[in-house]
């Protein structure tokens, strides 16, 4: 399974208690792999994997110009496209200003190696 | 530096629809004070979405068959996450297509667009109330 998704927990330590508003952007800092919000229920995450195999098959790795390089992953780069490169996100008094069901995730797409995401943080 | 927090609440009475929210938005910037900075609107739900695009009918009608296409509603029993009870599943991938937020220059006091940009709230499980967020920061 070449792709993994994991909860970004956003730390309230990470927004200092005094900042009262301000945005935070959390992106991946990868081509291959996406920051996005939504559901955390495994069933879904099921479905996206599946679905996103659909729309941008790993094989043939042929079928893909991108890989004439030596490269395998040209359908993590379209993958990555469908699910989005950031999440900008408002702090409101201190907190992520979320509705009921909003979690972050980071998903890989061509993993096996160490990758970053940058959460950065602007306001007051 | 200033910041302005507000939302928009919707009742969409089809499962699928597009909502020009444009005009709510610039009023919400009038009132923010806020001449330079960004505007961020995002969908407070995780089966909605804020895009910006065209505000023509068509589009809107190519849009809805196009995603229908790509993440059908039906058969419901296709997707894992319907096993939960929910027939959502299409909605929460239609909504990944069509993107979560827009994030917008504010220059002099106005949405820095180009000639055609307009901002849509994208329902795609609809028939309740929903809201969109509209923050701004800056000066």
């Amino acid at each position: 399974m070449y792709i993994n998704s994991f909860l970004i927990e956003a730390k309230r330590d990470l927004v200092k208690p005094q900042s009262g508003n301000c945005d935070g952007l959390v992106n991946a800092m990868h081509i291959t792999a996406s920051v996005f919000i939504n559901d955390d229920e495994s069933g879904l995450h099921h479905d996206y994997e599946k679905w996103l195999e659909k729309l941008a098959p790993h094989e043939p790795v042929s079928g893909y110009r991108h890989n004439d390089t030596g490269e395998d992953n040209a359908d993590a780069h379209m993958k990555r496209q469908i699910m989005g490169r950031e999440v900008v996100v408002a702090v409101t008094n201190g907190q992520l200003d979320f509705g009921t069901w909003e979690q972050i995730f980071y998903v890989e797409f061509d993993g096996k190696r160490r990758k970053k995401v940058l959460v950065k943080i602007i306001g007051e | 530096m200033k910041s302005y927090r507000k939302e928009l609440w919707f009742n969409i009475s089809t499962r699928c629809g597009f909502v020009n929210i444009t005009p709510q938005v610039e009023t919400y910037l009038q009132e923010s004070g806020i001449q330079e900075g960004i505007a961020l609107i995002s969908a407070m739900h995780i089966t909605a979405s804020v895009f910006i695009n065209d505000d023509e009918s068509g589009l809107h009608q190519d849009y809805e068959k196009w995603l229908e296409e790509l993440a059908p509603h039906e058969p419901t029993n296709q997707y894992m996450h319907n096993q939960t009870g929910e027939d959502n599943a299409d909605a929460h991938l239609k909504r990944q297509i069509m993107g979560r937020e827009v994030v917008v220059a504010v220059t002099d006091g106005k949405l820095d667009f180009g000639p055609w940009e307009q901002i849509f709230y994208g329902e795609f499980d609809g028939k309740r109330r929903k809201r969109v967020l509209v923050k701004i920061i800056g000066e």
